[in-house]
């Protein structure tokens, strides 16, 4: 398996990288001639910036998948002597790996951002957000929403590779399958969050996530969050447990398409 | 080297064999090429080499020697009878076909005998 | 086992046709088979069934003694009439592919076939020619070690010079603990080098036999018998 990720790398590094580099200089220009006079054209141009990167970094992991059960390359990556399972976590690991460096790469520049602006505003709000932010990075919970996160990434990748399995494993069609993968993909994660609500309700046993307890400024953040939610910032074990069984299930089924369903 | 495709290849092997020992292209006693080395010359399956090799040997016109090869027999005699056998098919060809064009026996060999006086002049 | 491939009642079908009906085919160990047929008969509908991408309809299939899968993919060497390999790699990331994937495949075989092939190392695939595709196709599945080699169309749309090499380097690649299928409808170019042959007619076997004894029967050569098969 380790093999089969050391390919997906050398075969997607070059279009991450155009990606990574295009994003960082484009970044760094924003960040260089940003001043008191265009916060909002400067925020505009570092959210593009970044949400075009997250976007780029979609685009080729869905693609990835793509190409593997409806193009000839699947008449290589089928045939080796790896399972189905083995492929699509290789898969997902490699993509988490390119958006896990872009995060760090996003993070970096927020940081920047927000400091800069802190120091040449007068303006609390950016001094606010940074050392909440800071206080928060260096907090233990800090790793659970890590987690938290990448759980969601982690559903969220494999709901696309089962749609693509599976409608291309029933359709065998390009233009339709992709079509129904996508509304697959969105009933699917529909679905999902329903299930975590239903959970949440029917089994509440959360950790709470008391972000009040940081600094007074921190409080403020806690009003906002508690009027948005009527509730303190908690995390659901079960629903946890739900998505980690979801991932098991998706990974072994769409394993299991890969191996024996697609007819390419 | 050219097949006919519509009969047996091995058949054919055989038959080029032969008439290389004939030629002396092969002499008595020489190794033949290994079966997997006259596969490749002649572009064919492994196992039909080998079959031709194995009906040379029923015919005792070679012999295998355990872990050194296929070799040629040595019995001179052998190939004398050989090359008569060869020779006959030609003959006999040429004479059925003569008596289809009108020939009669004298007629033949006086044809023949001119013929090859004519070539003794030549060299 | 002596027999590398086992066929029984192997049947497969879609929602409106027949792919495979009812095949009963084996194949022993040094046994190089052709399977002919033209296109649409089914001869990939087994080839993939074989590899174990496809799931039979019913019957069953036996590669050295076991069903289709990963394990089989390991002792199996395909040559798919695609363009399979990665559109970002060169010829040396080919070969390194293989050699990461496969236990069986043998460095220095391949780095002569590549010289035999004339095929330089630092090229990227997708600038190769359809011949030189085709040549470094079979370099890869060539030098794997494999019980048995399925080989899909070597020769087709590739010009005669590189025939020769592909030819040749099947022929030399012959060991008589593996057996080769390959489907053609070349039928002239390859057939001396078959053992056997099996005639596929819209998804069923409707003549086998060792190629020389067919030879004999039927006073033709396989490519005259194809077209009687088929007309």
């Amino acid at each position: 398996m380790l093999n089969f990720m050391k390919y997906e790398i050398k075969g997607s590094i070059r279009y991450i990288g155009i990606i990574f580099i295009t994003m960082i200089l484009l970044s760094t220009f924003v960040l260089t001639t940003a001043d008191i006079n265009n916060v909002p054209r400067t925020i505009i141009l570092s959210v593009i910036s970044l949400m075009g990167g997250n976007i780029a970094i979609l685009i080729h992991f869905v693609n990835s998948f793509s190409k593997e059960v409806y193009e000839d390359r699947g008449y290589l990556t089928l045939t080796l002597p790896i399972s189905g399972d083995k492929i699509v976590l290789s898969k997902l690991l490699v993509t988490l790996l390119w958006y896990g460096i872009y995060s760090i790469i996003q993070f970096i520049f927020i940081y920047f951002i927000l400091n800069k602006y802190s120091q040449i505003l007068e303006q609390p709000v950016f001094t606010t957000m940074l050392s909440y932010g800071k206080e928060i990075i260096k907090s233990p919970e800090m790793i659970l929403l890590v987690i938290l996160s990448i759980f969601q990434l982690i559903l969220f990748i494999m709901t696309v590779y089962f749609s693509i399995a599976i409608s291309k494993a029933a359709l065998g069609i390009k233009k339709v399958g992709k079509l129904i993968a996508f509304i697959l993909f969105l009933l699917l994660n529909t679905g999902i969050s329903y299930l975590n609500v239903l959970i949440e309700r029917v089994l509440p046993f959360g950790v709470q996530f008391d972000i009040g307890r940081f600094s007074e400024r921190s409080i403020m953040m806690n009003d906002i969050a508690m009027n948005a939610t009527n509730e303190p910032f908690s995390i659901n074990i079960p629903s946890i447990a739900l998505n980690i069984i979801l991932f098991i299930l998706f990974l072994f089924t769409t394993g299991y398409i890969l191996e024996r369903k697609i007819d390419l | 080297m050219d097949f006919d495709n519509n009969i047996p290849i091995y058949v054919q092997i055989i038959d080029y064999i032969k008439g290389n020992l004939v030629k002396e292209e092969i002499n008595a006693g020489e190794k033949l090429m290994s079966v997997r080395e006259m596969s490749e010359k002649l572009k064919v399956n492994p196992n039909t080499v080998q079959r031709a090799y194995q009906e040379l040997e029923r015919e005792e016109i070679t012999f295998t020697k355990r872990g050194k090869g296929t070799f040629v027999t040595e019995d001179n005699n052998m190939l004398i009878r050989l090359k008569r056998e060869l020779s006959k098919e030609i003959i006999n060809s040429f004479i059925s076909n003569m008596k289809e064009l009108g020939f009669n026996k004298e007629e033949i060999v006086s044809i023949i005998s001119e013929e090859l006086k004519g070539r003794d002049h030549d060299e | 086992m002596s027999k590398i491939v086992e066929m029984k009642g192997l049947s497969k079908s879609y929602m409106n046709k027949i792919a495979l009906k009812d095949v009963n085919l084996n194949i022993e160990k040094g046994k190089i088979l052709g399977l002919l047929g033209p296109n649409g008969s089914g001869k990939t509908t087994m080839i993939k069934i074989l590899m174990g991408i496809l799931t039979q309809s019913s019957g069953e299939v036996y590669i050295d003694g076991k069903k289709p899968g990963t394990g089989t993919k390991a002792i199996v060497s395909y040559l798919p009439d695609r363009n399979f390999l990665y559109k970002w790699m060169k010829v040396k990331d080919a070969i390194n592919f293989f050699n990461d994937f496969y236990e069986d495949f043998d460095m220095m075989r391949a780095k002569e076939l590549l010289k035999f092939m004339e095929l330089e190392e630092n090229i990227k695939v997708s600038k190769l020619s359809k011949g030189m595709i085709e040549k470094l196709h079979l370099t890869l599945v060539l030098s794997r070690r494999a019980k048995l080699y399925i080989l899909d169309e070597p020769i087709a749309g590739v010009d005669p010079v590189a025939r020769e090499k592909i030819l040749d380097a099947i022929i030399n690649n012959y060991n008589e603990d593996s057996s080769m299928i390959i489907t053609t409808h070349l039928v002239k170019d390859l057939e001396r080098v078959f053992n056997e042959v099996a005639f596929l007619k819209y998804g069923e076997i409707v003549l086998t036999g060792d190629v020389e004894e067919l030879r004999v029967e039927r006073a033709m050569s396989v490519d005259e018998i194809y077209r009687e098969v088929f007309k």
